[in-house]
């Protein structure tokens, strides 16, 4: 949650016209000026939740704060920035888990791990992703758009001749409009990826920060946004943002269950137009049967889905998990990890071509050697 | 009807006067709307669809008894149909008729002043003059483009605009702006800065009620509380992806009560569940019979919870 000046006298002004003495309207006053999205609201709830806990009073804490004591500021910047990932519910279970957890071992070896990705690496990482985008672009737009050249627009040519007396000295044309492809990339943050949380972190970092239109979701067993975070901060300061959160990279996995979460609560997000990348190894601890319905509409709503395995680099691998077979009928591309790693690993899957992928083109592994595996 | 000034506005009025236009707003909402009027800040409000965010700029239009200018936003919104257009055809007729009988210089001006202008939204709003200040509705605005997002962040920071015929034109009363999304796209960092923000979900099972009862007048006691807690069942059910708004409850109970039905029974239900849900795995998901023994389960003790919340 972060607030601008501009703000903060919003919300000194607001508490100009209120009445001071009653405490909700204080609190709906400061929450209106301050808190400008549905997850800002409720990280908002949850902060003043908190301080009402501590059993001081609005008018002390804001003070407390205003000296700058050291325990409370850092407490404050933390449960803030969390607040920008976290969603209702989890939050409050989170907010309990995390100190639970943090003594765990697999969180030890996920801090560990956890490294800023090289200039070197990003720099790669921003021409396939670049790439990517012109093979992902999923259609031209059925709007028009006013341009130079291209067709001619009627209608509009004929409303300008009015001006002219009916004469049509000017061409108005247009083209069809391109609408920008989205990405929505979910990235798989438990156990058995835990080896591979270094890479992660850098593709995640670097598909959200060089492009635009992207939305990136962690999942384990919960599902996290991280758009916010990613695009916003500095590598470091993402590393250490992630390490607050230790407690979720490194848990078991539910794929289907975070991705009906994911439909239920972001569904708008997802359309003819928008590229899902899920980034996983396919071991699901979830029901097969939520995955399957969750893939299945996923599929239906979604211009095409990308399943990146980073298993499925080796020549010898074959899907053989519950979680990977249910998937499988819905992926149009499925592919190692290594596509986003360098150029030429790229090339191998999707080619040289620069044109958008034809819609429901299958590639990747190719299916008839998936077939064989005596599924 | 209606209020004199702003200065005597005061949230508990705004409650009152919202409920002599039948909208049940909450505290929250009202002190959203009071500080958006004082602060003279557009109020953005997000939330499910259906939950009465366009119903508060109406009613707030007719509680102040002032105009309503809304804006429907879509894809490919340009300045011709948010600000203004010269109606030429007009222009040409004036000119045809007054050839001869007048000099060309004054004609000119003549053509180009405000009755040769077709006011769109924006612009109508800036040139409202009442006693009131307009309320500006700006819906869906995530259905426009992001450049539209752009102009209108400088639009609602100056409340001006500039016509190279006339020269720029100042909002002679700054309009009561409210700005609706649905949030298919996350609107920009620098319009959210700029507004106040309100979020509305679905509304509390008691507020349902008041609605109900509000709204659809003589309905009974028994079905407006068995309808409400179906509906705020259903909402829990997991398999239901549209969930129903207040809107749908409404259009429910009105279906209901001009069929003459007293309570809910699982042919009826079943009958007229379509008003409620809006796709059809939505309807073959719904276990209508569990739902409704929760419902009349809840509703013999329905007079006990009454009170005890």
């Amino acid at each position: 949650m972060r607030c601008s000046v501009a703000e903060t006298i919003d919300a000194a002004n607001a508490l100009k016209v209120i009445d001071l003495t009653r405490h909700e309207d204080v609190y709906t006053a400061l929450k209106v000026t301050l808190a400008k999205s549905r997850e800002a609201a409720m990280v908002f709830d949850r902060l003043m939740a908190e301080l009402a806990g501590h059993g001081r009073s609005l008018g002390e804490s804001l003070s407390r704060g205003g000296e700058g004591e050291g325990g409370d500021q850092t407490d404050k910047g933390d449960s803030e920035a969390e607040g920008s990932l976290t969603k209702k519910g989890e939050r409050s279970i989170k907010a309990s888990k995390r100190t639970k957890l943090s003594y765990s071992p697999t969180d030890v070896i996920s801090r560990k791990r956890l490294r800023p990705p090289k200039p070197s690496e990003v720099v790669e990482g921003r021409r396939v992703v670049r790439r990517l985008r012109r093979r992902l672009a999923l259609m031209e737009g059925r709007r028009y758009e006013r341009s130079k050249k291209g067709e001619l627009d009627i209608w509009k040519s004929v409303r300008s001749s009015y001006a002219t007396l009916g004469e049509m000295l000017k061409f108005i044309k247009m083209r069809r409009k391109k609408t920008r492809t989205k990405i929505v990339l979910f990235v798989d943050v438990s156990g058995s990826m835990d080896s591979y949380s270094d890479w992660l972190l850098k593709t995640m970092h670097t598909i959200c920060r060089y492009t635009h239109n992207v939305e990136c979701f962690l999942f384990s067993t919960r599902l996290f946004r991280v758009t916010e975070l990613l695009s916003k901060h500095s590598p470091d300061m993402v590393v250490e943002l992630m390490w607050r959160w230790a407690d979720m990279w490194g848990s078991g996995t539910k794929i289907g269950y975070c991705l009906d979460k994911f439909l239920r609560r972001y569904g708008e997000m997802v359309d003819k137009n928008t590229s899902v990348i899920i980034i996983s190894d396919g071991w699901d601890t979830g029901e097969p049967r939520l995955l399957r319905r969750a893939m299945s509409e996923l599929k239906e709503r979604a211009g095409r889905v990308i399943w990146l395995n980073p298993y499925a680099d080796k020549p010898s691998y074959r899907p053989l998990t519950i979680g990977m077979l249910t998937a499988l009928p819905y992926i149009d591309v499925f592919a190692g990890t290594s596509v986003l790693n360098d150029m030429s690993s790229f090339v191998k899957v999707f080619g040289r071509s620069l044109k958008p992928l034809r819609r429901g083109e299958k590639i990747g592994i190719p299916r008839r050697q998936i077939r064989h595996t005596g599924w | 009807m209606g209020m004199q000034a702003l200065e005597e506005l005061t949230i508990e009025r705004i409650i009152e006067e919202m409920a002599k236009q039948l909208y049940v707003a909450d505290r929250e909402i009202a002190t959203a709307l009071y500080l958006a009027i004082r602060l003279e800040k557009p109020l953005l409000i997000e939330g499910e669809p259906g939950c009465g965010k366009t119903e508060i700029a109406k009613v707030l239009s007719d509680m102040l008894d002032t105009e309503l200018i809304r804006l429907q936003c879509y894809e490919g919104l340009d300045v011709s149909s948010t600000i203004y257009e010269w109606n030429y055809p007009k222009q040409l007729l004036y000119i045809k008729m007054m050839e001869g009988k007048k000099n060309p210089e004054e004609m000119e001006e003549e053509i180009f002043s405000e009755k040769f202008l077709l006011k769109r939204p924006l612009l109508k709003a800036l040139l409202h003059d009442g006693p009131m200040p307009a309320v500006l509705l700006i819906d869906e605005i995530d259905r426009a483009d992001e450049e539209f997002e752009g102009f209108l962040l400088e639009f609602l920071a100056e409340f001006q605009v500039t016509i190279p015929e006339i020269g720029t034109i100042k909002a002679r009363k700054k309009p009561i702006v409210i700005i609706t999304s649905n949030r298919t796209r996350e609107i920009g960092e620098g319009l959210r800065r700029r507004c106040l923000y309100l979020y509305l979900t679905y509304p509390p099972r008691e507020k349902e009620l008041r609605i109900v009862k509000l709204k659809v007048s003589g309905i009974s006691d028994r079905l407006a509380r068995e309808v409400v807690e179906f509906v705020q069942r259903l909402r829990k059910e997991p398999d239901i992806f549209k969930k129903p708004g207040i809107s749908e409850t409404l259009d429910w109970a009105f279906a209901l009560k001009a069929l003459g039905i007293e309570e809910l029974t699982p042919e009826v239900v079943k009958e007229t569940l379509s008003v409620l849900l809006k796709s059809s795995d939505d309807i073959r998901n719904v276990n209508v019979e569990a739902i409704l023994a929760e419902v009349k389960g809840y509703g013999g003790d329905g007079g006990d919870s009454q009170a005890g919340g």
